[in-house]
């Protein structure tokens, strides 16, 4: 694996991904970007935080773990 | 827009130059080694991009990098979570009412102001009726009833107070587990902030009580009406409380917490002192002049706290409210410059031995190839001129307005110490800011590194962004 390809590889999925584009890769899985709003989030103890919002990565997979040990 | 496959490699292939059997055959090896590693129960990590692992259920998983988290995010760098609502025990108080008691009723003896109240609830349960009768005739009748009365509950008065120390332990603990938390809630219900106003009016009955003996008359019956304890009356806490109000100071203080509580509070407040009358009382003379003693000398250490509080409100005012006035415009733009979440470098190293191979020596060599305007001037930094080669990299912000003219002000102020300034335009929640950032860095350690050492108040006042972020 060449450097320049990771390096490469890096840049454009996070280019496509600020673009709020969907990056499909068959067999892997897909990156995108997923907003979240803001929302408050209340605690089991009643502390209650305002959790801002923000623009997160998800990458989803269909691979699953092929030897399970 | 969806990025299938043969575009990614459309695009790889656009980025690097090569081939795109090469790319494919690249992106295949990247695809295997990351599954690999994940297959082996070992997280890969791609620098600066992101770790790829199966967790417990078997699922491929991507844990993004600071770096590309930060990036990503860009829109709302440096929101950080503001509380609402501080963790309360109240509620949690009320649910284990049964059973832990104990526990729940600890935590609110961390604030000063709760301890001082829970001593409070303390003496309301604790004083039983028998004891209040005694102390109400007491004052009154002087000391002609005094020790006939006294004479059930001398006894264990006197050993407590020979351990004193323990007893205090002790009968805290057991008023504790006594202290129901019905009481609880309603200590929960009254103001906190009366305190400042009722003040005054509390002084005043203190002085009240010190002059007129009466007024524990009073006291007694209300006490009577109100108090039906819910549990029996316990001598020894009562005792032990009541120690504990004559020597603690901290005691003093609370009660001069509680003491302006409204109504309820008041007549708690109200409690102490007859009780440390009564219990007092049945020893002898002298010792119910003690008790008056105390009082009196309790009273001047009252003010003189109430005093100190008010003139500590006053002081604080004083600077509280100038600096709410005289925060101008840049303070208020500082507030959305909060400090982009940190990377910390040494986990890198430590996460390298998972790490692809990759020189990034090498890569940045052969950027710094063309090197473009001057010679000297190296393409990423900070101070100099700003190089167009170095736009891929990230830039640390200083300022971030709404107004553009302000903006190109505070750049041209910047650019005259010598930095590289831009000015950018992003939109941020509907609404343009103009972004004053400095220098060129390669990456988000080398920026933060550089913004480190930024003079005040820029070092801990910033955040980093991408320069071509869109």
């Amino acid at each position: 694996m060449k450097s320049t390809f990771i390096k490469a590889f890096k840049e454009v999925l996070r280019e496509q991904i600020l673009k709020k584009n969907k990056v499909e890769i068959d067999g892997f899985g897909t990156f995108e970007v997923v907003h979240r709003k803001q929302h408050q989030k209340t605690y089991e103890n009643g502390r209650v935080v305002m959790v801002p919002p923000a623009d997160v990565v998800e990458f989803k997979s269909k691979v699953r773990r092929s030897n399970e040990n | 827009m969806k990025i299938n496959r043969a575009k990614l490699i459309e695009l790889l292939v656009e980025k690097t130059g090569m081939g795109a059997d090469e790319i494919e055959s690249q992106l295949k090896q990247l695809i295997d080694r990351i599954l690999d590693a994940a297959e082996r129960g070992k997280a890969l990590e791609v620098k600066e991009f992101g770790m790829f692992y199966f967790d417990e259920h078997g699922d491929l998983k991507f844990d993004p990098a600071d770096e590309l988290s930060t990036e990503i995010n860009f829109k709302y760098a440096g929101m950080e979570p503001v509380e609402l609502k501080p963790a309360r025990d109240q509620d949690s108080e009320e649910q284990a009412k049964d059973l832990s008691s104990e526990e729940v009723v600890e935590d609110p003896k961390d604030e000063p102001s709760s301890t001082g109240s829970d001593m409070d609830e303390i003496f309301g349960f604790n004083v039983g009726d028998q004891d209040l009768e005694e102390e109400d005739e007491g004052p009154i009748e002087d000391d002609a009833e005094g020790p006939d009365g006294g004479a059930l509950i001398s006894p264990p008065d006197k050993v407590d107070r020979d351990i004193d120390p323990f007893s205090g332990l002790l009968g805290d603990a057991s008023s504790k587990m006594k202290g129901s938390s019905d009481d609880d809630s309603d200590k929960d219900k009254e103001d906190p902030f009366s305190f400042i106003l009722e003040d005054d009016d509390k002084e005043e009955e203190k002085a009240q009580k010190k002059e007129t003996d009466e007024p524990f008359v009073d006291f007694g019956e209300d006490e009577d009406k109100d108090d039906s304890p819910p549990f029996a009356p316990d001598e020894d806490v009562a005792d032990v409380d009541d120690r504990i109000e004559e020597e603690d100071d901290p005691d003093d203080l609370s009660s001069i917490f509680d003491g302006p509580e409204p109504k309820t509070a008041e007549e708690k407040s109200k409690k102490p002192e007859p009780v440390a009358a009564g219990t007092k009382k049945p020893k002898s003379d002298t010792k119910s002049k003690k008790v008056k003693e105390s009082q009196k000398e309790r009273d001047p250490i009252m003010m003189v706290i109430s005093i100190a509080l008010i003139v500590i409100l006053v002081i604080a005012g004083f600077f509280i409210i100038p600096s709410l006035f005289d925060s101008d415009e840049p303070a208020t733009d500082m507030t959305t410059e909060q400090p982009a979440p940190q990377v910390d470098a040494p986990q890198e190293e430590a996460q390298s031995v998972l790490t692809p191979v990759e020189p990034e020596a090498d890569v940045e060599v052969t950027e710094e190839e063309p090197l473009p305007p001057e010679p000297e001037q190296p393409v990423y930094g900070l101070m100099g001129n700003l190089v167009d080669e170095a736009n891929d990299g990230y830039s640390i912000v200083l300022h971030s307005m709404q107004n553009e003219v302000r903006a190109r002000s505070e750049a041209a102020d910047l650019a005259s110490e010598g930095y590289r300034v831009l000015v950018s335009p992003r939109l941020v929640q509907g609404s343009t800011v103009w972004r004053v950032s400095v220098g060129q860095f390669p990456t988000i350690p080398e920026a933060q590194q550089a913004a480190a050492e930024l003079p005040n108040p820029y070092s801990t006042n910033n955040f980093i962004q991408r320069i071509q972020t869109n």
